[in-house]
């Protein structure tokens, strides 16, 4: 939440400074990031990118568009490092190392923590706009409207998006689940 | 909500809750925003002094020929055709043109030569005057005595320092005079030959750069510039205004505007070879050079301005019949766009890529222009494409110069589900939606921006010519972005966008060149 300035100030016009900005929305962005991408390091990296790029237009954006500008960089970000083979294989590295995670959460032998981590696993497979409309919709809590100004998608999209994602991971938990029962 | 939306949530917020609660914007990041944030303000402000130079030249020559009657080109010949594509530039054929200005002869005399210092606008930023060593000239009509008053100046030509070499340029003087040379950042280059008293003008400094072209004394003067470079078209027209190939540049050119002669101006000539007499007596020559083959606006021209008084006065026709035989007719040395086989060109973000455009082209086009491809692919930049909510279009891939494996200057022609071959030196892209090319990428160096950069250049030289800084971390990898790839929410001020990609590794050049159209993208750019 901002503390500083008004609706109608800019930052850099006496509004809120950058550093400000950052403190307020860098968690929120860096973990949406990591939950896009999967990997830790590569989510920082987007975060930080994203608040070079949307800083150095800092005299445009109204400080209560900041954080929906700044979540909508990070989505692109996203989106463009996935082309990349670099990022690709780091991504591969990330989901491989899932036995690192969930040693550091203390979440191994947790029967909660095996669904957290099949559902993280297949969230991860999933084509990236599902995997971002879900996020939106049930990690940022954001309407069906508001994830489709975040995506940069229609309306549509997002319904179809959401509900395509949810089929496909149904159908991969009772894929996986059928497969541990065969043996 | 359903138990496996319940479950997303709270793995989400799980996942979410292992990053770092909060961040701290450390001092560097906040130092690169601003600087950031200045460097757009600088390219902006580079813009407003351009249009403001321009602005005042403009107000500068109206309000020198306001005076002037008007004068109607007489030479239908050269009368304007339309085109509608850059694939249908007029061609002109290369044959040597008779001197508008005098009748050739074949008396030959040996000159003095002075090389002349160059400030340039890039690095090298100032280039001492060479040694050139006398040269043989037909000098027609000159008496003897006149003959030796004159002597040959001798710098750089309009030209790219990325063309790998700089042509010389050529133009007879009075003698005892002195010269110096300005070489602007999008090649053109302009060459003063001015007498010992004009020496405070014509300094080394950066306010010479302004008190030369304010100075109004007797002079020969050269202006050259490579043709296609935009911001040159005005300068075209002062000479070449009825010339058909600076017709179509100009209209088919995002500046726009009229294309007109000074007012006052008496203009003769045709075929890319005018001569000039203005209002005051100044005379002049203009001398377009084309390739033969290429119909496209690969070359360069030049504008000779004579302005001599006293008994240097009769001058004027020699040093302008020896700059016309000396370049008229010939094909330019230089080939700055490379276009006669299509495997090059300049990349602009009006969307221009060699004799290609952005959105206009079919694979068709490519084709013909580049011959068939070394391999195609259909494929998407998004993962899922096949998905029926996929934003992003198909597109086409048609490579050039491709081997099966990958190497450092190739690039797969599908990354995404996952990188595959084979890897070429340049891909067109065309939206399989609107069946027209979208996007480009080449690690070819025959392929430059409007301002010279090409694959190869170091990452400063090709941020002092584009006015723009490198992103060293961006979402594109290092790059230098051009046009308005970003815009978030920003209005889009150019139909392509142009990334020009450095590395991958510090240190590295300039690796490729890629651009995408802003109202047709297949996602290659998107960011």
């Amino acid at each position: 939440v901002l503390t500083a300035g008004n609706g109608s100030a800019r930052p850099g016009d006496g509004g809120p400074s950058f550093a400000e900005l950052y403190q307020a929305e860098a968690a929120g962005v860096a973990s949406l990031a990591y939950l896009l991408t999967g990997d830790r390091d590569l989510a920082e990296d987007l975060m930080q990118e994203a608040f070079l790029r949307v800083g150095s237009r800092l005299r445009h954006v109204a400080p209560e568009t900041f954080g929906p500008y700044v979540r909508r960089t990070v989505v692109n970000l996203v989106r463009s490092h996935f082309r990349r083979a670099e990022v690709r294989r780091r991504h591969a590295a990330a989901i491989e190392n899932e036995h690192d995670i969930r040693q550091r959460t203390g979440e191994f032998d947790s029967s909660d923590a095996e669904t957290r981590d099949e559902l993280w696993r297949l969230l991860q497979q999933l084509p990236l706009r599902q995997r971002e409309a879900i996020v939106c919709r049930f990690y940022l809590d954001l309407s069906e409207s508001q994830t489709a100004d975040a995506l940069g998608i229609s309306l549509g999209t997002v319904k179809s998006s959401t509900s395509r994602g949810l089929a496909a991971l149904r159908a991969a938990i009772a894929q996986d689940r059928a497969k541990a029962q065969e043996q | 909500m359903e138990e496996l939306e319940r479950e997303l949530q709270a793995m989400l917020r799980h996942r979410a809750s292992t990053m770092p609660s909060s961040y701290e914007a450390s001092s560097e990041l906040v130092g690169r925003t601003a600087r950031r944030r200045m460097t757009k303000v600088t390219a902006v402000a580079g813009v407003f002094v351009i249009v403001v130079a321009a602005a005042v030249a403009g107000a500068i020559g109206a309000g020198a020929t306001k005076h002037r009657t008007p004068f109607v080109i007489s030479n239908p010949t050269t009368a304007p055709q339309s085109s509608s594509s850059s694939t249908t530039l007029p061609k002109r054929n290369v044959t040597t043109t008779t001197p508008p200005t005098s009748t050739p002869s074949t008396s030959s005399l040996a000159v003095q030569s002075l090389g002349c210092p160059t400030t340039s606008v890039f690095a090298p930023f100032a280039v001492a005057a060479p040694k050139v060593r006398p040269r043989d000239v037909d000098v027609p009509g000159l008496s003897s005595a006149e003959r030796r008053l004159v002597r040959s100046y001798v710098g750089p030509r309009a030209g790219f320092s990325t063309d790998g070499a700089v042509e010389p340029d050529v133009v007879l003087g009075p003698k005892g005079w002195s010269c110096r040379v300005y070489r602007h950042n999008g090649g053109g280059a302009e060459l003063y030959v001015f007498p010992p008293s004009a020496q405070d003008s014509f300094g080394a400094a950066d306010a010479a750069w302004t008190t030369s072209e304010q100075y109004d004394g007797p002079e020969v003067r050269v202006d050259t510039a490579v043709l296609g470079h935009d911001p040159d078209a005005a300068l075209a027209c002062t000479v070449f205004a009825s010339d058909p190939l600076v017709q179509h540049w100009v209209t088919s050119s995002p500046i726009g505007g009229q294309c007109a002669a000074p007012n006052g101006r008496r203009i003769t000539g045709a075929d890319g070879t005018y001569a000039f007499v203005d209002a005051d007596g100044t005379r002049g020559v203009g001398v377009m050079r084309v390739r033969a083959t290429t119909p496209t606006l690969d070359g360069d021209f030049s504008i000779v301005t004579c302005k001599l008084t006293g008994r240097e006065a009769a001058l004027c026709d020699a040093i302008l019949s020896d700059y016309v035989t000396r370049y008229a007719g010939a094909p330019p040395v230089i080939d700055h766009v490379r276009a006669r086989t299509g495997r090059g060109g300049v990349v602009a973000l009006d969307g221009r890529i060699g004799l290609l455009h952005l959105s206009q082209s079919t694979e068709a086009d490519v084709r013909s222009v580049a011959g068939a491809p070394n391999a195609t692919a259909q494929a998407s930049f998004e993962a899922g494409s096949s998905n029926a909510t996929a934003a992003l279009p198909d597109y086409r891939a048609l490579g050039y110069d491709c081997t099966a494996t990958a190497t450092s200057v190739r690039i797969p022609l599908v990354v995404q589900p996952a990188l595959r071959g084979p890897y070429c030196a340049t891909i067109y892209f065309i939206n399989v939606s609107t069946h027209t090319l979208a996007a480009f990428e080449s690690t070819s160096p025959n392929y430059g921006t409007q301002n010279g950069t090409k694959v190869g250049m170091t990452p400063d030289g090709a941020q002092r010519r584009e006015g723009h800084g490198l992103i060293p971390h961006g979402c594109l990898g290092s790059f230098i972005e051009l046009g308005s790839l970003y815009a978030m929410g920003q209005p889009i001020t150019t139909a392509a966008g142009i990334v020009i990609y450095v590395g991958p590794n510090a240190g590295d050049l300039v690796s490729s060149l890629a651009t995408e159209s802003n109202t047709n993208p297949v996602g290659m750019l998107f960011c």
